[in-house]
């Protein structure tokens, strides 16, 4: 009260004192350019002006003595004088920093590609995967659109620069998943487990990520999952597929989502006399996503997914053309995933602690032979970051994997068991108001292969201006062989290792976006077989896979158009695995072109788009060569255009969408790669089980 | 410092009568000049004088509000989308400091939808779905704390314009508010003069637009 009443004093005898003084000077930002519209306070009174547009600011108070003088203006840190006046001209001039944001949140590191519906300056949006032609609601599928990733399209998992789909991880709110698709099977592409509209941001990172993540040699896609929900809301879907319903119940802090999903191939696979099926593939699935606000910055988060997979199918048969081998498949899978965040009161530190379970059980037969695997993962994991230093972020913190597997093979049994312990360091340092900084180190042991890793990573971002950006990154990464290599224990394996280096240079505006990036990646210690008759291998493996992708996303030139182009330049080689020569393995298309055009249709309330992919004919094995031309022979060249709309109209006085969507439209012959009969000439292509695939559904909710 | 305590002491009746007459004259100064700003200068100008008033007062709402109506104003005269969210989060943080002096006003709910209002017209393809229930639900609040308040039922209504038919609004659903805050502009009596008193010629304006 006081303060307030000696404030109207001062206020009051300024007012009535006589002899002015007259305060003029400029307002300009560290990189030396003029700050338009900052506001000028002397401080405990109403006195003050703005700067015009060129900076330039001027004034007179009749404010007597020694007083403080503050220039502020949005997006800059306040800067504060000490003044006397005494009734002569008084020139101050203010030099403004950009205020700290958070540096994370403004600097685009190489290798990196962000969505977020929260961000402002972001390459994709989460909701773009759900309209995304050729994504039909799959997060990896929509990502497959972006530069960096190629379509394969009979292997599961993230095909990124010249990496097998095992070398991407997926990550949600920092923790692995173990089995992020659906179990594989022979030559056909499985979905990824995942809803895309549970995450607030994806974040896509094509080489050089942070040392948060590890044991993976390509790429990781990062899923931040939503915080609480909206509201109350229930709602359901019917598709061609299957089916699904949920409740999501809103309290002031807690949330809870239920939901029930059940998918099954067998009508869609009737209407269109697809018959390679035994048992079309038949699908349960539970999920509970639980959200509680444990403060006003505390954060906890579960969740949960339970889901049983049932088919069967009839496979080419190698040995005899004439008869089918019969697959079988049942599939339990369950995935935890529980992590709580909290900042002190000064939100300096932060704590984010975390584990996640993942459970995955094969039970195969492939002609009456039974294969069986087990796995389970355990992770748990801590992450500490401090900001209190001012344009610097500090993280560190730890992980435990432990990782058990059981796996029967007709009359073969292994077990593989492993801890996976790390540790890491990381800071964000924004060292000149155009230079920022990210310097990372992870430190692995693993205790199956009894062996310590060191991985450096290095990322410098340099802003030309506030729309061109150059960024450099350099990091070390290893990741354990792959399962079917562990289980042959007596062999002696390294992590395998892959060097990246990232040149990229961006060009981004609120609506248009390119972005250009060099990289070349450099493997070291894959698995290569020695005797593969008697399972004898060892870490003598090396490759390495370069060239360049282009990106380009215009949402503004066409009014309602939203396209982007996304291209991948790639020359690869390895001399891995049973490889005679160094040559490019048959996952690895040279030149790789998506375009994705969406349209919106005020008229019709419609969403239209398409989606075409191309990808370069991919290496096949062709026994009739020698061995110094293994793998040169190529299949035809990938084409496939998709197309979708969706309707959101109003059904009973109920928020419905209407989606249709039509995978390769004009019936493109698709090739993945031919399997060789044991004659050496004979041989079967791999090929998607039906050439067209239709998609509609009707999902409806009460918000 | 005892004499000036008791000069304090003494004038605290004329100190307090002085502040307020000041205090006035100069948000009625402030309010005149923002409202017949059309430039993004006279409007920063308004702004930062209305910060600085409310920095020093420290115990009104009305500063904050202005100050906060101001940038909202700023950011539909703005074309890029990043400095659309640097002014929609500074006049967020501004109405948060005078929800903080006076929780319970109907006049804040309003701006607090306003700026939402705001926020969701960046990008509305994504933020449309996740900040309308809260827009809706800050007028609702402005509502039930204020009945009379004309602009609730304003901004609820060009809220339903906005919206498109499929998704529940449009121009019969918007039409029969904007009338209704037509109505309640009539009787709408401010507090004082410089309590907001906005909003009517834009009302008028949206039931033509609604007619056509």
């Amino acid at each position: 009260m006081v303060k307030i009443i000696i404030a109207i004093i001062l206020e009051i005898i300024s007012f009535t004192t006589f002899g002015q003084t007259t305060i003029k000077g400029k307002v300009i930002s560290s990189t030396g350019e003029p700050i338009a519209y900052a506001s000028i306070a002397l401080k405990g009174s109403f006195q003050g002006t703005s700067s015009n547009i060129n900076g330039e600011f001027n004034f007179s108070t009749n404010v007597k003595g020694e007083k403080i003088i503050a220039a502020t203006c949005i997006g800059y840190q306040q800067c504060e004088k000490t003044i006397v006046l005494n009734g002569s001209t008084i020139n101050v001039d203010f030099t403004l920093n950009p205020a700290d944001s958070k540096i994370e949140e403004v600097t685009v590191y190489a290798g990196a590609f962000v969505a977020s519906d929260e961000k402002k300056k972001v390459n994709m949006k989460s909701s773009d995967i759900g309209t995304t032609a050729s994504a039909l609601g799959d997060i990896s599928a929509a990502i497959e659109t972006l530069p960096g990733s190629q379509k394969v399209g009979e292997s599961d998992g993230l095909f990124v620069r010249g990496g097998s789909g095992d070398e991407t991880k997926v990550i949600i709110d920092e923790m692995v998943v173990q089995n992020p698709y659906f179990s594989p099977v022979p030559d056909v592409k499985q979905r990824g487990r995942f809803d895309p509209f549970m995450f607030s941001g994806t974040t896509f990172s094509s080489g050089g990520y942070s040392a948060l993540y590890g044991q993976a040699l390509s790429a990781v896609l990062a899923l931040k999952s939503k915080g609480l929900a909206d509201s109350t809301n229930t709602g359901g879907g019917i598709h061609l597929y299957g089916s699904n319903i949920f409740h999501v119940q809103r309290w002031k802090n807690t949330s809870l989502k239920s939901e029930l999903i059940y998918n099954n191939l067998q009508p869609y696979n009737n209407l269109f006399n697809i018959n390679q099926w035994i048992k079309s593939p038949e699908n349960l699935n539970g999920r509970i996503v639980f959200r509680q606000k444990t403060s006003e910055t505390g954060m906890f988060k579960l969740y949960t997914d339970i889901s049983k997979t049932k088919l069967g199918l009839e496979v080419e048969n190698t040995e005899n053309l004439d008869v089918k081998l019969p697959f079988s498949l049942t599939n339990d899978n369950v995935y935890i995933n529980a992590t709580y965040k909290e900042f002190s009161k000064n939100e300096q530190w932060s704590i984010f602690t975390g584990v996640s379970y993942s459970f995955n059980k094969d039970d195969a037969f492939m002609d009456s032979i039974n294969m069986n695997e087990d796995e389970t993962l355990t992770q748990a994991k801590v992450i500490i970051t401090n900001s209190s230093i001012s344009k610097i972020i500090f993280k560190f913190g730890g992980e435990l994997n432990d990782l058990g597997i059981n796996g029967i093979l007709g009359n073969n049994k292994g077990t593989i068991k492993e801890q996976l312990y790390a540790d890491f360091v990381e800071s964000d340092w924004q060292v000149l108001p155009k230079i920022s900084v990210r310097l990372g180190l992870r430190h692995e042991h693993s205790n199956f292969l009894n062996e310590n890793n060191l991985a450096p990573r290095v990322s410098i971002n340099y802003s030309m201006s506030k729309k061109n950006m150059i960024s450099f990154a350099y990091g070390d990464f290893y990741q354990s062989p792959n399962k079917k290599y562990l289980y042959y224990s007596d062999n002696k394996f390294k992590s395998e290792n892959s060097k990246h280096y990232i040149l990229n240079y961006q060009w981004i505006d609120s609506k248009r976006n390119f972005r250009i990036e060099f990289y070349d990646k450099e493997y070291s210690n894959l698995v290569k077989d020695v005797e593969s008759s008697s399972n004898q291998f060892n870490s003598s493996g090396n490759g390495y896979a370069r060239g360049f992708d282009i990106f380009w996303r215009d949402q503004k030139t066409i009014p309602n158009v939203d396209y982007w182009v996304s291209y991948t330049y790639l020359d690869t080689k390895r001399n891995y695995q049973d490889f005679p020569i160094a040559a490019t393995p048959n996952f690895a298309s040279t030149h790789n072109l998506s375009i994705v055009y969406k349209h919106w249709v005020a008229l019709i309330g419609s969403m239209v788009g398409f989606s075409y992919q191309y990808s370069s004919g991919r290496p096949y094995y062709n026994p009739e060569k020698p061995s110094s031309q293994f793998n040169t022979d190529h299949t035809k060249d990938y084409k496939c255009l998709d197309i979708n709309i969706s309707k959101m109209t109003n059904i009973f006085k109920r928020r419905t969408v209407i989606y249709a969507s039509v995978h390769n439209l004009l019936g493109y012959n698709t090739i993945f790669g031919y399997r060789y009969l044991p004659d050496g000439i004979t041989r079967i292509p791999i090929k998607p089980l039906s050439s067209r695939t239709f998609f509609i559904g009707v999902f409806i909710s009460t918000y | 410092m005892k004499k000036l305590l008791t000069l304090i002491l003494y004038c605290i009746p004329a100190f307090v009568a002085a502040q307020d007459s000041i205090f006035t004259e100069i948000m009625k100064k402030t309010i005149s000049t923002m409202d017949t700003s059309s430039t993004k200068y006279g409007l920063h100008y308004s702004a930062n004088t209305f910060e600085r008033i409310g920095n020093t007062i420290k115990s009104e709402w009305l500063p904050f509000y202005y100050c906060a109506y101001c940038y909202v104003k700023i950011n539909y005269m703005v074309k890029d989308d990043d400095e659309k969210d640097l002014y929609i989060d500074k006049a967020t943080d501004l109405i948060f400091i005078a929800e903080q002096i006076d929780p319970n006003n109907s006049e804040i709910f309003v701006m607090k939808g306003f700026i939402l209002q705001a926020r969701m017209k960046v990008d509305p393809m994504t933020r449309g779905f996740k900040y309308n229930s809260d827009c809706l639900s800050m007028f609702q609040k402005a509502k039930e704390l204020d009945p009379e308040n004309p602009r609730s039922y304003l901004w609820h209504g060009v809220n339903l314009l906005n919206t498109p038919k499929f998704f529940g609004g449009g121009k019969d659903e918007a039409l029969p508010l904007l009338k209704k805050s037509i109505e309640k502009f009539d009787s709408f009596k401010p507090k004082s003069d410089i309590h907001p008193n906005w909003g009517r010629p834009y009302a008028e304006e949206m039931i033509a637009k609604c007619s056509k």
